[in-house]
């Protein structure tokens, strides 16, 4: 697939300026509420126009405000499945899917019939969309943009309005499909989990700009950015200096971390380090710190989660509140009843991240 | 006495058509206007609205100054020797004017009421904007178009100050129900005035009545038992 994005459009208090060139064949979209992502996907689908600018998909001009090419949604071929399905409550389940199909044509309704096998939707097709589940309600919004042979399928944070164990089952499932029709994908969402999972390459969108784009591992394990780190879970952020004997000042924490070696900077422009809580490692404070990057602190709180502790932690004194801490990192349950009071935080140096704001 | 039913038989030709023209010209416009974003927006509703608040002779009066004999539109119409003021078609005009705004603010918010993604979904899944209107919004609105179609009727039906001006009160041609209760009281006919009066009273309330009852039986019908 190729996506080829250059769009301006002026909101009232809002400003969309994107630029998106990519070959992926699944691309996550993944940006806060408000950053713009849906009215990215409304601009491809032609449901919005844009003030200026192009869009190109597989060498298809859908927009282009200097040759004043504006194609209609319909002749644009794309499936869209909304984040609230926007399904006919007033047709059958079948009469959905078979909305976009011409009636008269054999080859469509064996294709419907196929569809409709395919994901699981038999014995429901003469029920209504109130009659039948939320996950069967997906199913039949996918089936009903598959049904079209879409170039490219956009899917509007399809697993939002489910519950978290349905969520899990649904983007297995979406997984096999998106397999299955090997439709090129345009995914957008605000969990970095269903991100992760379900594409291979993914953009992080941030007041209506493009941020980051770059394959989901490398978007991980070296974000570049603050809003890249941040959407994929890095809760830990500090301006940093970095002082002649290669030493990093962390400003926010007031903390030092000697580095051993030079300061791997990707960039010239980072000035924000980060680190993810699982990376953060709780020494027993009965045992004296081996390495200089083992730091002291006082616990401000400890909130428990089904799977693990997170522990709240303040450097050089100690804090006034739960609310008065500098970085929070999790630990397995068991490892609960060894933390005191005060204890040791090491920070692993390979995991550090630095970034630009 | 021989009671003459001219007037009902006049009053209900004037409702149905006007109410047929108020119905295609109201849903056109409350659709135009419910995918209309434009900066005259605001403008264009109040204008589609005014005949509401206005009293109806001012709107007879506008009706006269366009078609009456001196009128850009009746001098057209002069020219191939038509000519509709003082005739029942004139009273479907001031009656189209006058339900109007009623057709078109009760459709138009009932299409604002709808999911503006379902009309999306349609529009991307390749199908002409006709169909969109047909298949899916409209079916969806129409509890709300039912509503603006029984209340354009009975407005239609109850129609007088505007109809009196442009259609006057020609016994046997243009003369209305509305009108000839008017005229009944003036000469001192309180029997026939209140003859009429229970008439219409009947009709109206039958049709919002049975409309209610009609939307109702289709909602359950098309929708099946709602969880």
């Amino acid at each position: 697939m190729s996506i080829q994005i250059d769009i301006q459009k002026k909101l009232q208090g809002f400003h969309l300026d994107l630029s998106l060139h990519t070959e992926a064949s699944i691309l996550g979209i993944l940006g806060a509420s408000g950053s713009g992502k849906s009215m990215l996907l409304k601009c491809i689908a032609g449901l919005i126009k844009p003030d200026e600018g192009h869009i190109e998909i597989n060498g298809k001009t859908f927009f282009n405000s200097t040759s004043r090419i504006n194609l209609k949604p319909r002749d644009r071929k794309i499936g869209y499945v909304f984040q609230n399905y926007a399904l006919f409550p007033h047709l059958t389940v079948k009469e959905n899917i078979a909305f976009g199909l011409h009636h008269k044509r054999d080859d469509q309704a064996t294709n419907l019939i196929n569809l409709i096998s395919k994901l699981h939707l038999n014995g429901l097709e003469y029920k209504y969309p109130s009659q039948i589940s939320g996950g069967q309600q997906q199913r039949v919004a996918l089936a009903r943009a598959l049904a079209t042979n879409p170039d490219m399928l956009l899917l509007d944070e399809p697993f939002s309005a489910l519950d978290e164990h349905l969520r899990k089952e649904m983007i297995k499932e979406m997984a096999q499909y998106l397999d299955l029709f090997k439709v090129k994908t345009l995914y957008v969402t605000h969990q970095m989990d269903e991100a992760y999972y379900l594409c291979d390459d993914i953009a992080v969108i941030k007041h209506g700009r493009i941020d980051n784009i770059s394959h989901k591992s490398t978007l991980f394990n070296n974000p570049l950015t603050l809003e890249s780190a941040k959407i994929t879970g890095c809760k830990n952020f500090s301006k940093f200096e970095s002082t002649a004997s290669n030493t990093l000042f962390c400003k926010d924490w007031g903390i030092a971390l000697p580095m051993g070696e030079a300061i791997p900077l990707t960039s010239t422009n980072c000035s924000t380090l980060g680190i993810r809580n699982h990376h953060l490692k709780c020494v027993d404070p009965s045992e004296n710190p081996t390495s200089p990057n083992q730091i002291k602190g006082w616990i401000s709180d400890i909130v428990e989660m089904p799977t693990q502790s997170t522990l709240y932690v303040k450097f050089n004194q100690p804090p006034h509140g739960p609310e008065d801490y500098h970085i929070q990192l999790d630990v397995p349950h068991e490892k609960r009843a060894q933390i005191k009071e005060v204890l040791f935080i090491e920070f692993p140096l390979d995991k550090l991240l630095f970034l630009e704001d | 006495m021989s009671f003459d039913f001219t007037p009902a038989l006049i009053s209900l030709k004037v409702t149905c058509v006007s109410t047929a023209i108020t119905f295609v010209i109201g849903l056109s416009l409350s659709w135009c206007m419910w995918q209309y974003k434009g900066k005259f927006k605001a403008l264009i509703d109040g204008i589609i609205t005014l005949p509401l608040v206005l009293p109806p002779t001012v709107a007879g009066f506008m009706i006269l100054l366009l078609i009456g004999k001196n009128g850009p539109i009746g001098k057209f119409l002069d020219l191939f020797d038509v000519k509709i003021i003082f005739s029942w078609y004139a009273a479907v005009i001031a009656s189209v004017v006058v339900s109007l705004p009623l057709m078109y603010k009760t459709a138009l918010s009932a299409f604002e009421q709808l999911d503006p993604n379902i009309a999306d979904a349609a529009r991307t899944l390749g199908v002409s904007e006709w169909t969109v209107f047909s298949k899916v919004s409209m079916p969806l609105a129409w509890p709300g178009i039912a509503a603006a179609t029984a209340l354009s009727f009975s407005r239609s039906l109850g129609e007088f100050g505007a109809t009196l001006m442009v259609a006057g009160s020609i016994p046997g041609k243009t003369q209305t129900i509305p009108v000839a209760i008017y005229f009944a009281t003036q000469s001192g006919d309180m029997n026939l005035a209140f003859i009429w009066v229970m008439i219409i009273f009947s009709i109206s309330l039958v049709t919002l009545v049975s409309m209610n009852y009609w939307n109702q039986y289709q909602f359950t019908k098309k929708l099946g038992t709602r969880r």
